[in-house]
Parts: structure tokens; sequence; C-alpha cells
């Protein structure tokens, strides 16, 4: 250990600038991990509280034009409360046609529980005219519309709209008042969405009391997997989905994204792995005689090959604390101010499965990631060495002790 | 040999070894046969290209002769794998190099006590070891020098302390008195004589300094790789 760690030392400027390329290309991953996983978290985040949730529990094939209610919907919220950190919501939807004076569209009408979803909900924050929902649908029910979809119907704060779907075989009608309208910023929400009290929808279909979908908001979505299974085996007569489930196009970029960043990393680090072995092999080639001499007087061909591998193995750990620490610097910096990747890349808009990907990104760091990080850096920049551990090993000593 | 001469510890049987091939075939050694016996202080001399390294390599087991064999306490080098012919190195020859040959990065004592190290030998052992040997050779409160703080002859007693640490069979020394002036060569190789002679410890040299080769008790001369003549010195 001792000599490994001396021998790095030894060829000083070569082990730093072989540090050097370590360092940035981890640092450099460390930042990209923080982005990528903030992007995720900020498009998750929205999805979730557009209404999916990080988990999401309905009726086994749910149908959204025939929707069906949840048999028992308050003990399955007490399920849900049970967890730590979930926060359940509840949904009741019909697909309608909205009718006003000035034209028709046919959108999708969410029923919430104004109260509850108040504090969490998307459409809160993304109001630009009148108030949120009151806690009670009142006389004549209050609604709140997607910008675009207020537009094509010519409404504003105060005008009446009509409501009309199919209940059980026959057309029922319901009559709501503009209270608020809303801009999201994806294009097929605020085109194609009202959301009103639950009671409205439930009043529309001729189902008192049905709650057709409970979205649930996790303080940690990185735990939708978990909970998504815990449900699953307390509600064994429900569907319980993550939201990459959920949200099919949504969980498959997400995974791709991975994919391909792992793939680009990998041959990022291949890449360093050769500058490491290009470092080593040189000390090697420098060093034959040495070794020639350590064979000669009964070092064994492994413990040379292990001395040369664990040269490699210093070298990339401190670089890695290096790295790692200039990468935690920048991503800790950017978790405080953000990053507006739309500004950085004059990109002003970009949906993914209808939801807006662009705008201020919070980096975060979960830990699986930058592990399953360390460890390849580790693999990749060692593994790069084992050609120059091996060729120190199969010195001959008698001809090394003949070299100058 | 008489009854009453001392036991052999090394052996050279009808040794062989070429290099190249067809015009270029150069006969380094040829139907080398000779004795090492314990307690000689023996040279090797002979002209550049003589055969007196390739002949040490073969004694040292760093090389494979083509036709012939050599004997260890009566162990042929050829029987051993690998693996036990480093341990044989490590554990029962000792070797000195021309070029002193230290690892730079370690310190004199940590270079002296490599050999240990590799035996396996724990710390407080290796260090008292050391630390009586660096006495012995002159090197006492040198053990923290890096061998680029040491004078030539001071690293070659680096060397030596390295090769006698595990209590060899035997030291094989390759012209190590190449590399130092006349003072310091015979400053070296009087240590090396008092061991010889206090410790009992056999030493093989390869060298064509005079210092060296007036200072053996038997001196082996080589000559296009044949043994020309094996004596006994007056000095024996």
């Amino acid at each position: 250990m001792k000599m490994a760690w001396r021998n790095v030392l030894r060829y000083r400027r070569r082990s730093i600038l072989t540090s050097l390329s370590i360092s940035l290309g981890f640092a450099m991953l460390i930042f990209s991990i923080g982005i990528s996983e903030g992007s995720y978290r900020r498009i998750i985040d929205t999805a979730a509280k557009s209404g999916a949730g990080h988990v999401l529990i309905q009726p086994p094939e749910f149908d959204l034009l025939a929707p069906q209610a949840i048999p028992d919907p308050k003990g399955a919220l007490k399920v849900v409360r049970d967890i730590q950190g979930a926060r359940p919501m509840t949904r009741t939807q019909a697909l309608a046609l909205a009718t006003t004076a000035e034209g028709a569209a046919t959108l999708m009408v969410m029923g919430i529980d104004p109260a509850a979803e108040k504090e969490v909900s998307l459409f809160a924050d993304a109001l630009t005219e009148g108030e949120w929902l009151p806690d009670t649908p009142g006389r004549i029910p209050k609604a709140l519309l997607g910008a675009d979809i207020a537009r094509r119907l010519n409404v504003g704060l105060g005008d009446r709209v009509v409501l009309t779907a199919q209940a059980q075989g026959e057309m029922s009608a319901e009559l709501v008042r503009v209270h608020g309208i809303f801009s999201s910023g994806s294009e097929e929400i605020d085109a194609g969405m009202v959301l009103v009290h639950q009671q409205v929808v439930q009043a529309l279909l001729k189902q008192p009391n049905a709650i057709h979908q409970i979205p649930i908001l996790l303080d940690d979505m990185a735990q939708a997997d978990a909970v998504a299974q815990a449900l699953q085996k307390e509600l064994p007569g429900l569907s319980v989905l993550t939201w990459a489930e959920a949200l099919p196009e949504i969980g498959d970029w997400v995974a791709m994204d991975r994919k391909s960043a792992a793939l680009m990393f990998i041959f990022l680090f291949a890449i360093v792995g050769l500058s490491v072995l290009n470092a080593v092999l040189m000390s090697v080639l420098e060093r034959i005689k040495e070794f020639g001499v350590m064979l000669a007087i009964g070092m064994q061909p492994r413990v040379l090959f292990g001395t040369v591998l664990l040269e490699a193995f210093i070298l990339s750990t401190v670089s890695l604390l290096l790295g790692g620490a200039l990468g935690w610097m920048i991503v800790a910096r950017l978790q405080k101010t953000g990053l507006d990747l739309a500004a950085l890349s004059g990109m002003e808009e970009m949906e993914l499965g209808g939801f807006e990907m662009a705008g201020m990104i919070y980096p975060t760091l979960p830990a699986d990631r930058v592990i399953a990080g360390v460890f390849w850096v580790l693999v990749l920049t060692v593994s790069g060495t084992l050609y120059a551990a091996w060729r120190a090993a199969r010195i001959a000593p008698v001809e090394a002790l003949r070299h100058d | 040999m008489t009854d009453s001469a001392p036991p052999v510890v090394l052996e050279c049987k009808g040794v062989r070894r070429t290099y190249g091939a067809g015009e270029t075939l150069v006969h380094a050694l040829r139907n080398v046969d000779f004795q090492v016996n314990q307690g000689d202080f023996l040279v090797i001399a002979g002209s550049s290209g003589s055969g007196k390294t390739t002949l040490l390599n073969q004694l040292g087991a760093l090389d494979v002769p083509d036709a012939g064999e050599v004997f260890l306490e009566g162990v042929a080098y050829s029987q051993l794998k690998k693996k036990a012919l480093a341990d044989l190195r490590r554990d029962r020859i000792g070797f000195v190099f021309q070029a002193y040959n230290l690892v730079p990065v370690l310190t004199a004592l940590e270079n002296a006590e490599l050999t240990l190290l590799l035996q396996g030998v724990g710390e407080k052992a290796r260090r008292a070891r050391i630390e009586a040997l660096f006495t012995t050779v002159g090197l006492a409160g040198k053990e923290d020098r890096y061998p680029r703080e040491l004078s030539g002859g001071q690293q070659q007693r680096v060397a030596i302390v390295r090769a006698l640490a595990p209590s060899p069979a035997f030291v094989l020394a390759d012209e190590p008195t190449a590399n130092l002036d006349s003072k310091t060569s015979i400053e070296l190789i009087d240590y090396m004589r008092q061991l010889n002679e206090t410790e009992g410890i056999t030493f093989v040299f390869s060298s064509h300094d005079p210092n060296v080769v007036d200072r053996a008790k038997r001196l082996v001369r080589l000559e296009d790789g044949a043994i020309v003549s094996d004596e006994r010195t007056e000095k024996a």
C-alpha cells in the first residue's frame, strides 16, 4: 500500500493530469445525474400534481369513457392515510360536452375536493385569473377552465357554461359558472380540462359519492414502487399503479433517458479509463528494471499485479473524492438557485406526455445513482489498468534486469 | 573434493545456454560443470561477454538452461514450478546487482526489509534484523534516507543488507563494484569478506574488478562460456 501510494506521487505531474481527467469526468457525471434527476422529478411532480399522483388507485380496467367507481373509497383512503408521507386525493371525472352561447367543445371534467387539493394542486399555482374553487359547490357550481378552452368557448370570469354528459344511458347536464382560468403550460390540459367540485361530476353522472381514482402524492417519490406494492397487497380488488405505469409516456422516456445517459457515461469513462491505462502503462514501462529486481528477489507476479492495480485504485479513488466534492458543490449551489435550462438552451416550450419539461430545474442526487456512478467509474478506470498490471506481472526478471 | 570439504550448496551439471540462431547463434555457456561449497567466497572472472552474468542467472534461478541442470542443496531447479522458484529466490538466494537496483520510493530501511516483507516476517522482527545488519555494514543512522540521498557505496550496502536479511544459502553478486570508485569498492568487498569469514555466508561474484578478484578465496575463470580454470587462492 505504502509503495503503491508513493509510486502515485513519484510521477506527480502525470498523476495530477490523470487525476484531473477522472475528477472532472466524475464531477460532470454528478452534475448530469443531478440535472437529469432534477428534471425527471420536475416533470413527474408536474404530472403527479396534475392528477395522476405518484401512485394511483383505480378500479381494475378503468375506462375513462365509462368510469367505474371504487367500491369502498373510504376504506381505501384509510389504508393510504396509514402510510407515512402519503397524501391521497380523490377524483371523479367525466367526458363531457361544454356549451356556451358562443360555441361547444368536448372536454374532461375533473371533479376534485377543492379543500384537500388547494395546497398541493398544480392548478392552484397555475391560476392566471380568478380564484380557487370554494370548498362547497354552491347553488350554481363554480368551475376552473383551461386558458385555451376558455378562449375557444369565448368565456371569461362569471360566464356560464353547460356541461352535458351521458349518465346511465341518459343525457345529463349541469350549469357551472367560470370562477377561474388556469394556464398549466400543458397544451393538452389547457385545451381540454375543466375543474369542478367533485359533487358536480357525481351529479352529472348520477353516481352519488362515486370516487373514480385516488391519486397519491408522496413526500419522497422514490418510494413510489414500494408504496404501490404495499397498497396492492392491502387492496387486492383494485389496481394500484406507479406514476411510470399510470403515465407510460413519461415512464418510458425517463427509463430511456437514464439508459442513454448511462451509455454516454460508460463511453466517457472508457475514454478516461484509457488515459489511466496510458498513465499506469507509462509508469510500468519506466519501471521494468525495478519490477525485474522485485521478481528476482522473490516477489510473486500476482503480488506485483496487485500492486500496480492498487496504484490505479488509489489514483481513481482520490480523483473520485475530488470530482465528487466538486460535483456536489455545484449541485448544492444549484439546489438553492435552480437552473433555467430553457433559458440556457434557448428552448421556450417542450412537452412530454402533455406536461411541460422546460423551466427551472432544481438538481437532486439520489444515493443509489451516485453509488452506481462511483462503482462504474472505479470499474472502468481500474479495469483500464489491467493490461498494464498484466504486463508488469509477465516481465521476465532476467530480461528486465538487462533493461536500461 | 576431499571427504572433509564443506557441503555443496550449488551444483551445475553440463549447463549450456545459447542465444540467437543460425549465423547469430552465441554459445553463452558450454557444458559448465562446477560446484559451490558452503562458505565459498568465489569470484567468477572473465572478460566482457565470457558468460559470467549468464552463469549467475542460471545459479540464481533467473534463467533456464538449454541443457544441463542446476541444483541448490540437491534440488534441481527444473523440478520446481514458477511459484516455487520465486519462493526459492526469496528465501534461499541473496541478490546484489551492479546498479544497486533499490526501489526509489522506499527508504533504505524499507528497501532492505523488502525480502523479509515478502516472506511475511512481522514488523518488529524485520526492524530488529535490518537494524542489526545496518550496524554491521556501517549504515546505522541512514535508515530513513531515500536511495537518492545515499552515495553509490551506501546504496550497494543497502542492497547487500537486502540480500542478507533472509539468511540465504548463498549471495549472488553481479559485478557489485562496477559502478563504485576503487576505495569504495575495496571497503565494500572487505565488508563482504568479513561477513563471509565471521558469519560463514557463501558469496558468488561475477567480476573483472582486480579489487574483487584479489580478495577471492576461490577463482573461477570463464572464457567463451567455458570454465578454463578453477583454483583456490592463497588468501583462502
